[in-house]
């Protein structure tokens, strides 16, 4: 029965149970009678004059606040910080830049537990430097498109339990069976996973460790081979050549594993004895375009006039290319070295004549980065369709996208009772194998890299893994020692072992350097090479109408990391054109086989596409263009594009793997035939040369620089006045600024060090956060880029005033209809031009033009030189841009970040990690522009304050100076007297980019120097 | 007693209507107000209007 | 009345034997009537391109200034080139009722209040385009002087585009001024015939309480001279700091020190085109052929012809001009062989043309006292103007400094869409104006009756034989 017990909550309750009755009926003396007011009855008698207007303040009040919601921001505080994070303060970590085609020693910059950007490792010199895939590799960790879960048979799993299961099954399986267990991976120069992989063998004999890589340098690794009884790659240094012949070789891009522009720069060295570059080549290549003398041969007579050199150097040459080079060669000797790539054949005829020259630039050291071997790899293939292959491990590796015989690969693999493919994305092979265990990006792995003799370098992880990711070597250890083993510990394992090879530095001291000498000590020496075939090999090769060469971009490389956006929309360093890769071709050529480049009225290119027939495969509707430079009857093509499955951004183009058969770079059985018109692409710059401006781009010939007064080659300006002839400078509307207190910061460009590879675009896009914009945007020329590299072809006769003018008539693309006639007065000589590289950034004018137009001052000079860019306070005029000689101003035409119809990078979660949380992302409606990376800058002068003390020369960086690993870009304070940017400033070479607008920039640029005698030129 | 008179003077025509004002300033007959359609040259000195203190033709 | 003795032998103003009472019935006659077919007509046209125009520029609003067809290198297109063309339209009208006036160019007096209420509406246009070329319009509010929160944020004041913002809203505001100080005596017409009362109370209160006593009228006429002072120098004012947005900057083809000059000469010469096209209409369809005579128009071809030569003259400058530097980066601006052989060779052509070629047919007689020529060629100056601005922003900018980056221009349908928006917008304020207000100074013109009439210059005529 219901107790009546009376609870009471206070005492005087109890003396008056209705006392909270009277309290509540006082409790709002006279409340809003909203019902009756609400209520439409006749007499709503209760609703006063005033509780109408407090009703309708309210409401309004209400909406208003409602009206203006501010964005959700979710921030989640450190429930126990971290002692090694600081919030806002960055934190460096050495590590190793390796995805199976680049290697780097590289400093990764992480803030929060994030890394956001990949800079240079100083202390391993040529092998610490970052290109443009280094850079942007950083972002591939945060690819949307990764492989997210592990996956058995078809259906993802939470975690490796079962995965793990089934693979120990099938190795129990098949090692019984006496079947083969393959591990396939690329090339992996890690001292440490090949014991691994030891310690797996013992445990299961059965297992082969089998490499296979894209590109797989089979041709050189051959020749190296027969020449050093080695299969590594030579190690050269051009820092104290004099004279390097090139046949075909990119050394400034993929040839022999590892860029040489670092000693290459430092050979170039203005003077007496500066490098002289002579290319021989097929297509217009980056080291092309970076060559003293450069000679368009098909590639069936580069290989001719090689075997001419090497005859010319035994006894004699008939052929008068051959005995000019020769002639060169000998003069320098030892401090020659020549460089050749297409075949085997080619390369042991290059090392032969190396051998010959006694040539200083080869170090004996070997380059461990390569480790293809063909007849290994066909072995495992005879396995696999033999049905031998009981377990397949496959790591980070697509041959059903990447090999010629992809398809039938395909077909075997599925065949494989036990295939597991460690790979990050979805792609054919993830559908075609039983098992997948998502790939461990490279920053969040461990590891450690032999890249050459004597050099050592550890892997790091520098986050949390993002997703249930496992790398191979753990894979490996769980699947020796069995699942939940507490030595399933790979950091352990490379601890121990990492002992053994570096020297014995401390694990620890180790991590922090990154990369120290040690692992391997072998080196190379030559010990053979049969040069009788090697010519004869090379004689019989037979020349055709097309011959069609194979190359790898700057940008996208063999295809890795062909979805990181920033790589795509990266521009091709000669061809300007971004989003794409095409078959490039000479005008001549073109011309009678009848395709055709148009410009639109948007200046922007429209090509002709091509079905292109080799050895029986066809490429459906490939893209022409037109490249000045290219050799009469050859064809380029670049590898890496076109990926299935494995993201929006990497299907991108045609993929060229299919023509890649025996991994010849060079193919003759070449048939093309027109398929359709108006392909559409995406170009940076469409005005190809100078139209006789050449005081922008300046250039001189090494003879000149020497012997002529400064006068003759880079006269600085001068002005007629009332008071006589006055320097530029003086001459001047404005007052100066007053720049003597504090730093005051100036960027040194020097045109004759850039090679124009682009790591400094991607640094500068990294650090600030640049937008991707995607193809039809570049297209619309609305790309975002603060940092551009400027290519112009030029010409050997200097043309005279007016002569500029039919230079533009008479590029045929630049204008539709030639309406004055004039028939190509650059066509001819642009068929092989000279190239020139000019990275134009702000040029933060210390009077600058676009200051002085911002109706609300949104752009003011900053105290330290910079021309500063106020985003909150622009309203988007516009005026500034159109002002700008320079055009480096960037408007945000749309929301950039956060937009489905820029689906990039900023458009996901993960994307957005990558940002760089001291740079503001820009909102559409504003300018934004190169600032000369204020926050590092800024950054730097308090370090220093707290610490009391002048910052040091050098401490100032940029994030382009900083990628710029041949020092084209300089970076430092003018008032620093001992600093290096002010010497620079003093030099004879240096001058200012228009300077006749008087806008004295802070930028600054040296005149680029030609080493060639005229002689040479066949123009 | 007032033996004021008002005389109300209706002209089809401007120039008439210049000749009327004359006629009454010469007699001395004060000029109350004229209404008119448009600006008729002159009206303001013939009557005279006050000047306006802008300076004027 | 010596003073306003006119020669015999010149054209009379007003043909026809009009009486005072003709003339009222004339003006009044538009606005008492019932609107025709075709005004209606081409109300609904306008309305639909206005309501259109405006469609795209809330698009614009709405996505982004990438609506448009511009890029890095071209940061203003048509948005620049309209904003001009319209203020330039705008000029005739201030000068005809301002110049003029202290000229005492009686012809003036059956045209000014239509050219003013041109002048009014085009400037509105004008204005729409600085206002939406902004990529953030919701700021937009900062380029005025405002005391604000943002601590010492003011203005820059050496920026050619503040100097706008004073010079269209002064401009503006003064004709607004003068143009509703010469209706009140009209508007008082109107009124004391209004019928309706609705009609009637609207009319009583635009008149001001206007009694036509004398002194009203002495008022009038001063205070008409003393605007008519202050909007002359306004005539030049205006368009010379259009002009300075470009002499300013350091960009080729627009860093020229001959601009201001020769935009006020061009400005009134795409002004007097628009008047003229204008008026030809209106005069057909509000039956004013009487007091928009021939002579109105043959006298307003000849100011064409002037200012034309004037534009000509400039133009030949800045080709020598560029030819004579010998500066390479002088050979793509907008008046040079490259921009004549160019990829732009059309827009140069249309240029020459439009604004050399064919209003230089004035220079005979025949044509200019051609109604269909006058028409003709009017729309025509009309074009061609518009290129001249089209030409001067986008040629030079798609051909500047750096070859590097080098591009082109194209519009989108958005672009296309907001120039015809305002085409609309203008269209429907003048036939609204049409049909409400007295489309010609009836009270101005009644005073020269006697003077430039027919019937009275016949008379006169004989008096002195």
């Amino acid at each position: 029965m219901a107790s009546n017990k009376i609870q009471f909550r206070s005492i005087h309750e109890l003396k008056d149970p209705t006392l909270n009755a009277k309290l509540a009926a006082k409790e709002f003396q006279n409340e809003i009678p909203v019902e009756d007011f609400l209520d439409n009855s006749e007499n709503n008698s209760g609703t006063s004059r005033r509780d109408f207007l407090k009703l309708l303040g309210f409401s309004t009040a209400a909406v208003t606040l409602a009206a203006c919601e501010a964005p959700v921001i979710k921030t989640i505080p450190y429930v126990v910080k971290p002692h090694d994070i600081i919030p806002g303060i960055p934190n460096f970590y050495a590590s190793s830049y390796f995805d199976g085609f680049d290697f780097a020693s590289v400093l990764v910059k992480t803030r929060e537990g994030r890394p956001i950007r990949i800079d240079a490792n100083p202390a391993a010199g040529s092998l610490g430097t970052t290109n443009a895939r280094a850079q942007a590799s950083v972002l591939s960790l945060y690819d949307n498109d990764k492989v997210k879960k592990p996956a058995l048979n078809g259906e993802e799993q939470e975690d490796f339990n079962k995965v793990d299961d089934f693979i120990l099954k099938g190795l129990t399986e098949s090692q019984a069976a006496g079947k083969k267990i393959v591990v396939l991976s690329h090339s992996f120069p890690s001292p440490t996973f090949k014991k691994l992989f030891g310690d797996f063998k013992t445990k299961y004999p059965s297992a082969e460790l089998v490499t296979y890589d894209a590109f797989p340098y089979a041709a050189a690794l051959d020749a190296a081979q027969e020449v050093f009884g080695q299969r590594a790659l030579p190690v050269y240094d051009l820092s104290t050549s004099q004279l390097v012949v090139s046949f075909n070789a990119d050394f400034l891009g993929d040839f022999n594993a590892s860029s040489l522009e670092v000693s290459y720069a430092a050979a170039r060295k203005p003077g007496e004895n500066m490098l002289r570059h002579i290319q021989v080549e097929s297509n217009m290549s980056l080291t092309g375009a970076n060559a003293d003398s450069r000679y368009r041969l098909k590639p069936s007579s580069v290989f001719k006039t090689l075997v001419e050199v090497y005859n010319g150097l035994n006894g004699g040459t008939s052929d008068k290319l051959a005995s000019e080079i020769v002639k060169e060669l000998q003069a320098k000797g030892s401090n020659a070295v020549v460089f050749a790539d297409g075949s085997k054949a080619a390369y042991v005829l290059a090392h032969l004549i190396n051998q010959k020259l006694g040539s200083k630039a080869f170090t004996g050291k070997a380059n461990f980065l390569k480790e293809y071997d063909n007849a290994r790899f066909n072995e495992f293939v005879s396995w696999l369709n033999g049905g031998q292959v009981g377990v397949l491990i496959t790591n980070n590796i697509n041959p059903i996208y990447s090999h010629a015989k992809g398809q039938a690969l395909k077909s075997a693999i599925e065949k494989v009772p036990y295939s597991v493919a460690i790979t990050d994305k979805k792609n054919e092979l993830y559908k075609a194998s039983k098992a997948v265990i998502p790939f461990a990006h490279w920053l969040e792995s461990w590891g450690d890299i032999t890249p050459e003799t004597g050099a050592y370098s550890l892997m790091q992880p520098t986050i949390q893994k993002i997703y249930t990711s496992r790398q191979v070597e753990e894979s490996l250890l769980v699947w020796i020692n069995g699942k939940n083993n507490p030595a399933n510990n790979y950091y352990n394992y490379l601890k121990a072992n990492a002992l053994t090879l570096n020297g014995g530095l401390s694990f620890n001291k180790n991590l922090y350097n990154g990369f120290t000498a040690g692992g391997l000590s072998t080196g190379l020496a030559y010990s053979g090479g049969n040069a009788a075939q090697a010519v004869a090999e090379l004689s019989a090769f037979k020349p055709a109408q097309l011959e069609l060469q194979l190359y790898t971009k700057p940008s996208i490389g063999d295809g890795t990391q062909s979805n990181n956006p920033w790589l795509m929309e990266l521009p091709d360093p000669i061809s300007r054109l971004s989003w794409d890769n095409y078959l490039t071709i000479s005008p001549k050529d073109a011309k009678s086989l009848g395709l055709e480049n148009k410009l639109n009225a948007r200046m922007q290119l429209d090509g002709d596409t091509v079905n292109l027939t080799v050895n029986g495969v066809t490429l459906k509707d490939v893209p022409v263009f037109i490249q000045p430079g290219q050799a009469e009857g050859s064809l380029g093509l670049a590898l890496g594009y076109g990926k299935k499955d494995s993201g929006k951004v990497a299907e991108t183009g045609v993929n060229a793997y299919p023509l890649f058969d025996g991994y010849n770079t060079v193919l003759t059985n070449v048939k093309i035939e027109k398929s359709g018109e108006d392909y559409e692409f995406a170009g940076m710059q469409l005005q190809n040369t100078l139209m006789g401006r050449y005081e922008i781009a300046k250039e001189v010939s090494l003879d000149d620089f020497i012997n002529k007064p400064v006068d003759e080659w880079n006269k600085p300006l001068a002005m007629h006045t009332i008071g006589g002839e006055l320097p530029i400078g003086k001459v001047d509307l404005w007052d100066a600024y007053d720049d003597t207190d504090g730093p005051h910061f100036n960027l040194s460009v020097d045109l004759n060090s850039c090679t124009g590879c682009g790591a400094c675009v991607i640094a500068c896009q990294a650090e600030n956060n640049v937008p991707v914009v995607g193809k039809e945007e570049v297209r619309m020329s609305r790309d975002m880029y603060w940092l551009r590299i400027d290519r112009y072809y030029s010409t050997e006769q200097k043309v005279e005033v007016y002569e500029g003018l039919k230079e533009g008539m008479a590029v045929p693309e630049l204008y539709g209809s030639n309406l004055l006639g004039i028939e190509g007065a650059l066509e001819n000589a642009a068929e092989n031009p000279d190239v020139i590289f000019q990275p134009v950034m702000c040029q933060h004018c210390n009077h600058a033009p676009c200051e002085t137009v911002c109706p609300v001052a949104a752009t003011s000079h900053g105290k330290q030189g910079q021309n500063q860019m106020a985003y909150n306070r622009c309203i988007g005029t516009r005026y500034c841009a159109n002002n700008c000689p320079y055009k480096v101003r960037r408007f945000n035409w749309f929301n950039y970040a956060l937009n489905d119809r820029f689906d990039f990078n900023m458009n996901n979660d993960l994307g957005r990690m990558v940002l760089n949380p001291d740079v503001v992302t820009r909102t559409r409606g504003v300018m934004e522009k190169c600032s000369m990376c204020i926050q590092l800058t800024q950054n730097v002068i308090l370090e220093a304050k707290k610490e009391g003390r002048r910052v040091q020369d050098g401490e100032f960086q940029v994030a382009c100076a900083n990628a710029c690993s041949t020092g084209s870009l300089k970076f430092g304070d003018m008032n620093d007297v001992n600093s290096e940017v002010r010497s620079l400033f003093s030099s004879n070479r240096k001058y200012t980019l228009l300077e006749e607008i008087g806008t004295k920039p802070n930028v600054f640029y040296h005149t680029k120097i030609r080493n060639r005698k005229e002689s040479l030129n066949n123009k | 007693m007032s033996t004021t008179k008002i005389i109300y003077g209706l002209y089809g025509d401007d120039d008439d209507l210049m000749h009327g004002v004359k006629a009454f300033n010469d007699k001395g007959i004060k000029i109350n107000e004229v209404y008119t359609p448009f600006p008729v040259h002159g009206l303001d000195k013939a009557m005279p209007v006050t000047e306006l203190q802008l300076g004027s033709h | 009345m010596s003073g306003h003795y006119e020669a015999p032998i010149r054209e009379p103003l007003i043909i026809g034997h009009k009486t005072y009472h003709d003339i009222t019935e004339d003006i009044a006659r538009p606005i008492e009537e019932r609107a025709g077919k075709l005004w209606w007509a081409s109300l609904y046209a306008a309305l639909i391109l206005f309501v259109y125009g405006f469609g795209c520029i809330a698009y614009t609003i709405g996505t982004g200034i990438g609506a448009w067809g511009l890029n890095r290198t071209i940061n203003w297109g048509w948005d620049i080139t309209n904003f001009v063309w319209w203020v330039g339209i705008g000029h005739a009208g201030t000068l005809i009722s301002a110049v003029l006036l202290l000229f005492r160019q009686r012809w003036r007096m059956s045209v000014n209040r239509s050219a003013e209420a041109m002048t009014i509406f085009a400037v509105c246009q004008a204005a729409i385009f600085p206002v939406i070329h902004m990529g953030r319009v919701w700021v937009g509010y900062w380029v005025f002087p405002l005391p604000n929160q943002f601590g010492t944020l003011w203005t820059n004041f050496n920026s050619p585009l503040l100097w706008d913002v004073f010079a269209i809203s002064t401009y503006f505001s003064v004709s607004v001024v003068f143009w509703f100080m010469g209706l009140i005596p009209d508007f008082a017409m109107i009124r004391d015939r209004a019928k309706t009362p609705f009609n009637k109370k609207i009319y009583t209160l635009l008149a001001f309480g206007w009694g036509g006593k004398a002194k009203h009228w002495q008022r009038f006429e001063e205070l008409s001279l003393v605007l008519a002072g202050l909007a002359t120098p306004l005539v030049f004012s205006v368009h010379t700091t259009v002009s300075f947005d470009f002499a300013t900057s350091v960009i080729k083809g627009w860093h020229s020190t001959i601009y201001p000059p020769y935009f006020v000469a061009g400005a009134i010469f795409s002004g007097f085109a628009m008047v003229q096209t204008l008026l030809l209409v209106a005069r057909k369809v509000c039956h004013l052929e009487d007091y928009i005579t021939m002579y109105h128009i043959e006298i307003m071809n000849i100011v064409i012809v002037v200012t034309g030569g004037m534009v000509t003259v400039a133009y030949a400058t800045e080709y020598f001009i560029g030819w004579y530097s010998g500066s390479r980066f002088e050979d793509f601006t907008y008046l040079s062989p490259g921009a004549a052989v160019g990829p732009y060779w059309w827009a140069f052509w249309a240029l020459i043309i439009c604004n050399l070629v064919v209003p230089a047919a004035f220079w005979f007689k025949k044509v200019r006292t051609n109604i269909f020529w006058t028409f003709i060629i009017a729309l025509i100056i009309n074009i061609g103007m518009w290129f001249e601005r089209f030409d001067i922003i986008v040629i030079n900018l798609s051909r500047d400094y750096l070859p590097s980056s080098w591009t082109m221009f194209k519009p989108t349908v958005i672009d296309v869409g907001v120039y015809l928006g305002t085409i609309g917008f203008f269209s429907v304020l003048f036939l609204l104006y049409a049909r409400t207000f007295p489309v010609i100074a009836q009270a101005e013109l009644k005073s020269i009756l006697k003077i430039s009439g027919e019937t009275y210059k016949a008379k006169e005529g004989d008096e002195h034989h």
